[in-house]
C-alpha cells in the first residue's frame, strides 16, 4: 500500500540556486544565504531517514515551460525524466529529475476522477520552482522520481488557497489508493513573503510569515481562511503561492507532527521551510 | 533620497495585480520575453538587435521601447515580469535592474535598501490562531 511519510513547505528563489552552485564551485555562500544553507542541514538530514519513494512536488512555473498561449491552472508532469528549463542564464549543473510512469498515471487517473480537471502533460521541463530548493534537500543523482504539479500563480484568476486544500485531499486519496507500495513525501513550495513588481518591490514581512510557520500544523484551515488578497496586501503579491502549501498540509493528517521549520530572510524573499512527519 | 516603506495596500504604484487586461496588453512582449529562453534566440538578438525585433511581431512602440529596456514602460503596457527576466538575462541584468528603472533608483541604491521590512499582521493577529502582536 502505498502511503504519505510526510510533508515540506519551502521556499523558492533563483538566487537561492544561483548561491548554492557558486558556493559548490569553490567559492562560498553570500553572508546572508548562509543561514539558508545552515537551516536546511536538518530537514536534509530527516530526509535520509524518512527515505521518500516518491515525492510529489507541487509548485509554480514562472513561464518558463507555458505560456499564456494556454497557460493552465493545474498541470502535472508524467514522464520518465524532466529536463530543467533555461531561464535566460543557462543550465545549472544538476542532473534531470527521474520520474515514475506507473505512479504518476496512477495518481493523475486518481485526481481527474476525483474532479480535478488537471492538465496532463507528458512533456514537462522544471524550473528553480524545484530547481532552486531541491540541491538544498537532496544530492543528485536525485534518490527518488518527482511527480511535478504545476500551479497558477502568475495570472488571474488564480486558484484559491480553498481549491488547494481540496488538491491535498484528493492527493492523499490518490495515494492511498495506489495498489502498489510506496513511501510518498509531499512537497509544496511558493512564497513566502515578496514582491518582485511595483514600488513595494522587495518588501519583506517576517511577521507574517512567521505566524504562517507557527499555525500551519495545528491551526491550517484558519490559514486557509485568510482571502489571497490578504496574503498579498500584508506579504508582497507573490505571497499569494503561500496558498501552494495548502496543497501539501492537507495531504497530511490533522495530527501530523510539525518536526523542524526554519526562517531567514536573505534580500527579498522570505525563506521558510517546514518539515511534518506522519506517525509511523 | 530614502525609499517610502511599502504599505498595506494593492493599489498602483505600489503593486501590479497581473490580470486578464494586463495580459492581453502585454501579450507580443511578452512573447518576446519568451523567446529568450532558447540561448540560439539571446545570441541571435545580441547579434542583431534590430533585425531580431523586426522579425518579432511587436509594435512600433513596442521595438522601441525593448530596446531601450524601458522596462517602466513595459510593465505597465503589461509585459509580464517573468518574460521581461528573461529580457534582461540578455543584458546579464535581472530582476533589480528591472525594478529599479521602474522606480527610479538606482540598482545599487535598491540592493541597499533591500529587504525592505515591513511588520505586521493587519485582522490576523485578532483571530483565534493569535500570533505576533501588531
Amino acid at each position: 500500500m502505498a502511503e504519505i511519510v510526510g510533508g515540506i513547505g519551502i521556499s523558492h528563489t533563483p538566487s537561492m540556486g544561483m548561491e548554492f552552485d557558486k558556493a559548490m564551485a569553490g567559492g562560498a555562500f553570500s553572508a546572508n544565504w548562509q543561514p539558508w544553507f545552515d537551516g536546511t542541514r536538518p530537514v536534509k538530514q530527516w530526509l535520509k531517514e524518512v527515505a521518500p519513494d516518491q515525492i510529489v512536488v507541487v509548485y509554480n512555473d514562472h513561464l518558463n515551460q507555458f505560456t499564456f498561449d494556454a497557460y493552465p491552472t493545474f498541470a502535472i508532469g508524467i514522464a520518465a525524466e524532466y529536463p530543467q528549463a533555461d531561464e535566460g542564464f543557462g543550465l545549472r549543473p544538476l542532473p534531470n529529475l527521474t520520474g515514475d510512469l506507473d505512479f504518476g498515471w496512477a495518481i493523475t487517473n486518481a485526481l481527474v476522477h476525483d474532479e480535478f480537471d488537471l492538465t496532463v502533460c507528458q512533456s514537462l521541463e522544471v524550473d528553480h520552482g524545484i530547481y532552486s530548493w531541491l540541491p538544498y534537500l537532496l544530492d543528485a543523482p536525485w534518490p527518488a522520481p518527482v511527480l511535478p504539479i504545476a500551479v497558477n500563480m502568475l495570472r488571474t484568476p488564480l486558484p484559491t488557497s480553498r481549491r488547494l486544500w481540496k488538491l491535498g485531499a484528493a492527493l492523499r486519496r490518490a495515494v492511498e489508493a495506489y495498489p502498489g507500495t510506496a513511501r510518498v513525501l509531499v512537497v509544496a513550495t511558493g512564497g513566502m513573503s515578496h514582491q518582485i513588481v511595483g514600488r513595494r518591490f522587495g518588501m519583506a514581512n517576517e511577521d507574517l510569515d512567521r505566524f504562517f510557520l507557527a499555525n500551519l500544523g495545528s491551526r491550517a484551515e484558519e490559514l486557509v481562511a485568510i482571502p489571497q488578497e490578504e496574503l498579498m496586501r500584508l506579504g508582497g503579491t507573490e505571497a499569494a503561492e503561500l496558498s501552494i502549501w495548502f496543497a501539501m498540509r492537507n495531504a497530511l493528517s490533522a495530527e501530523t507532527r510539525e518536526v523542524y521549520s526554519y526562517y531567514t530572510f536573505p534580500k527579498i524573499t522570505g525563506c521558510g521551510v517546514i518539515a511534518f512527519e506522519e506517525a509511523r | 533620497m530614502p525609499l517610502e516603506t511599502p504599505a498595506f495596500d494593492l493599489s498602483a504604484p505600489g503593486s501590479v495585480i497581473y490580470d486578464g487586461r494586463l495580459a492581453a496588453q502585454g501579450v507580443r512582449i511578452t512573447r518576446l520575453g519568451q523567446s529568450f529562453k532558447l540561448a540560439a534566440n539571446r545570441a541571435a538578438y545580441r547579434a542583431d538587435p534590430d533585425g531580431y525585433l523586426a522579425q518579432a511581431d511587436l509594435t512600433g512602440e513596442e521595438r522601441a521601447r525593448i530596446k531601450a529596456r524601458d522596462y517602466r514602460w513595459l510593465i505597465r503596457q503589461g509585459g509580464h515580469i517573468q518574460a521581461l527576466q528573461r529580457i534582461a538575462a540578455v543584458d546579464g541584468c535581472y530582476l533589480f535592474h528591472i525594478a529599479a528603472h521602474d522606480m527610479g533608483v538606482e540598482v545599487s541604491e535598491l540592493i541597499g535598501a533591500c529587504p525592505r521590512r515591513v511588520s505586521g499582521l493587519g485582522g490576523l493577529a485578532a483571530g483565534p490562531a493569535g500570533g505576533v502582536d501588531g
